[in-house]
């Protein structure tokens, strides 16, 4: 079964890409082009090449042969010369030898071994034997003009002036100028096309991931921004309707005394200033709550961050909650720190301020909607420190857990409808400052109904 | 006018509470303040009362819960929600629900109180005996009669009725339908719809879909025999 998933794995890729990407098609048919030149080309090209040696010997003859006309110089260098000015430049890549009528060596390339000949026959014509039977006695030079490592042959003898002339060479030499040229287009755009072919699935293939990514990135952004313009929205409605609310208690004790100032006596006034006044307390908390959230990434937390004892914060603030009981209701709050957890690992590197609202927010929160009792749990998992914060209210709804699932990432975190100033919007603040210490922050209803809170923070690295 | 009024609020904000008992107190009307849905509903059964306010975000419970909860012990009392919340849906969630009026935050007293005793206004009938297709009112118990059976309706529901029956099938447009109370247009035109559509269900029960309200789009409602 592995090796059929890693037989069929590249093939289901290759499916994908062609299906989805017309490059790959493209690609695709451009290297079964390639391929079909290569063949065509080796059976007809080289058909070409063949039918033109005659030419080619024609040629070299005559060339070698005015080349002694010219005489006066050394024959190397004359055919050096000539073969430079005629652009034979072949013939200088190879090794060649200037021998004579008794295949003596009288120049040659760097080589120094001479190798076999063969007469047209196929008889050898050695140069060990130092003897060759010729059709005529040569009187001057004759030219073995040749090419290394390749099989030899004599293809053909010259005669000018008495002078024979012999020209060896190999298959691979039996060209025309233009056969070779042929030849080396042939070859180098066999190679051109098989590095254009992997240059464009390369590229194609660079350019599909980068499009995928590019799309996947994209619609994580859009994504983003949508759950974000929506917590926005949905922010900005609930702060609305959080407004309300003491501003109808304000509208309402004003009127009061506008209406009826003649008919209320001066305790009864003082009341109602006062409680103008909580009112106004409560709207200021709000706006304080909305300015911290939209302050909470400048940069004045940056500064005080260091190591903040999570412990000695949450019992801190047990303390204070547990002493400021509503009077009608007595809230229970239960915390235990578990036995071998040693205060020093509930230290967190961070901003001591921010990491206080937290836990404070927390408990005005579940001491909110919570009936009876508050119970704190604190462990330590994977270098990260769990709050655990339940309630035996009514838990959140059903709507709030929902949004809070779909905008994870988002901005809002508020937990109910109803005070936002001090639930909701503490809630969020609490997110917030958790994500600004690398944690997290979830909420969900226990079976019983209640509310848990979990803020997660990591362990402050330890010396 | 009114003798002693019992009226309950569900809020939780104290202060608007404390301010509310204080200006019903200067009109002679007696406010009992619940600060929780949980409180209420502790006392509801033994309770009496002539008009319930409720807030519709409370912290332990909505107001929309708790409608139900008191329509079913006392089915005829108005109920008066009062919110923060502005959307339509929220209104006509409200309503759906049974309230028989809905106002926003931050409201004045005078206008709170102006409400409430539009909503405990003895009915006036139009007129004795109104009857069409064999349907008739009963102003006093707020019914409405098909061949020996009775249906209670609420009391806007029943103005709607009224105004319709009194129609005889003509098509009356939701301004004429609008009651003097209902100032907040665009709200009420939402409110009507639901109104008529609570309309339209007991009439469907009563006379087994013979009389229908229907609606003529971009005109208003009348009442049609199902017959034809």
């Amino acid at each position: 079964m592995g090796l059929h998933a890693a037989l069929m794995q590249p093939l289901l890729q290759f499916k994908r890409l062609w299906r989805e990407n017309v490059y790959t098609r493209f690609v695709f048919l451009f290297l079964i082009i390639a391929v079909l030149v290569f063949v065509i080309g080796n059976t007809f090209l080289f058909q070409a090449t063949k039918s033109s040696r005659l030419d080619w010997k024609r040629q070299t003859d005559v060339f070698v042969l005015r080349l002694l006309e010219e005489g006066g110089e050394g024959p190397i260098s004359a055919l050096a010369r000539f073969v430079e000015t005629k652009r034979q430049l072949y013939i200088l890549d190879s090794d060649y030898w200037v021998v004579d009528s008794d295949l003596k060596v009288l120049a040659s390339s760097t080589s120094n071994t001479m190798p076999n000949f063969y007469s047209a026959d196929n008889e050898v014509i050695s140069h060990e034997s130092k003897v060759v039977t010729l059709p005529q006695e040569p009187e001057k030079f004759i030219y073995f003009i040749t090419y290394q490592n390749q099989a030899r042959e004599l293809v053909g003898i010259g005669q000018f002036n008495k002078y024979p002339l012999y020209l060896v060479t190999s298959q691979k030499t039996r060209q025309t100028t233009l056969s070779r040229m042929i030849d080396q287009f042939y070859n180098w755009s066999v190679v051109f096309f098989i590095l254009a072919g992997l240059l464009f699935i390369f590229i194609s293939i660079s350019f599909l991931r980068s499009r995928a990514r590019m799309a996947q990135e994209l619609a994580q952004l859009l994504t983003i921004n949508k759950a974000q313009e929506t917590a926005r929205m949905h922010l900005l409605k609930e702060i609305g309707h959080d407004l309300g609310s003491p501003l109808a208690g304000l509208k309402s004790l004003i009127e009061n005394i506008q209406d009826s100032a003649d008919r209320i006596d001066r305790a009864t006034q003082n009341k109602i200033y006062q409680l103008c006044q909580s009112e106004i307390q409560y709207v200021q908390n709000l706006i304080d709550n909305i300015l911290f959230i939209a302050d909470l990434r400048s940069e004045k937390y940056n500064k005080s961050v260091g190591p903040v004892s999570i412990l000695r914060l949450l019992q801190k603030e047990i303390e204070i909650s547990r002493a400021a009981q509503v009077v009608d209701r007595n809230i229970q709050i239960h915390f235990t720190l578990p036995e071998g957890l040693a205060s020093e690992a509930l230290v967190v590197y961070g901003d001591e301020l921010l990491l206080q609202r937290t836990i404070k927010n927390l408990l005005i929160n579940a001491k909110k909607f919570a009936q009876k009792e508050i119970e704190i749990a604190i462990s330590v998992q994977n270098k990260k420190i769990q709050i655990e914060i339940k309630d035996d209210g009514k838990g959140f709804s059903k709507e709030i857990l929902t949004i809070y699932e779909k905008h994870f990432q988002a901005l809002d975190r508020s937990a109910d409808g109803k005070e936002l100033g001090l639930s909701g919007l503490g809630l969020m603040i609490v997110a917030q400052i958790a994500h600004l210490h690398r944690g997290d922050f979830s909420i969900s209803n226990s079976l019983k109904g209640g509310a848990i809170c979990r803020l997660s923070l990591p362990t402050a690295p330890s010396e | 006018m009114f003798g002693l009024l019992n009226i309950i609020l569900v809020e939780d904000n104290e202060s608007l509470a404390w301010s509310l008992k204080l200006a019903f107190q200067l009109e002679g009307i007696n406010l009992l303040h619940f600060a929780s849905g949980q409180q209420l509903k502790q006392e509801l059964p033994g309770l009496n009362f002539d008009l319930a306010l409720l807030d519709v975000e409370l912290p332990d419970d909505d107001g929309f819960k708790l409608i139900s909860q008191i329509r079913k012990l006392k089915p005829l009392v108005p109920v008066i929600f009062l919110t923060a919340r502005i959307s339509e849906a929220d209104v006509v969630k409200g309503l759906e629900l049974g309230a028989d009026d809905y106002i926003r935050k931050p409201f004045g007293n005078k206008e709170l109180i102006a409400r409430i005793r539009a909503a405990l206004r003895p009915h006036k009938p139009i007129s004795q005996d109104l009857e069409f297709e064999g349907i008739s009112l009963n102003a006093a118990q707020l019914q409405m009669l098909w061949q020996g059976s009775t249906r209670q309706l609420r009391r806007r529901e029943y103005e709607l009725l009224e105004k319709l029956v009194q129609a005889a099938g003509n098509i009356l447009s939701r301004e004429q339908l609008m009651g003097a109370s209902d100032r907040d247009k665009e709200i009420y035109d939402r409110t009507i719809d639901s109104h008529i559509s609570h309309i339209r269900e007991k009439l469907k029960d009563l006379t087994a879909n013979k009389i229908k309200v229907t609606s003529v789009y971009g005109v208003g409602y009348r009442l049609e025999c199902g017959d034809n």
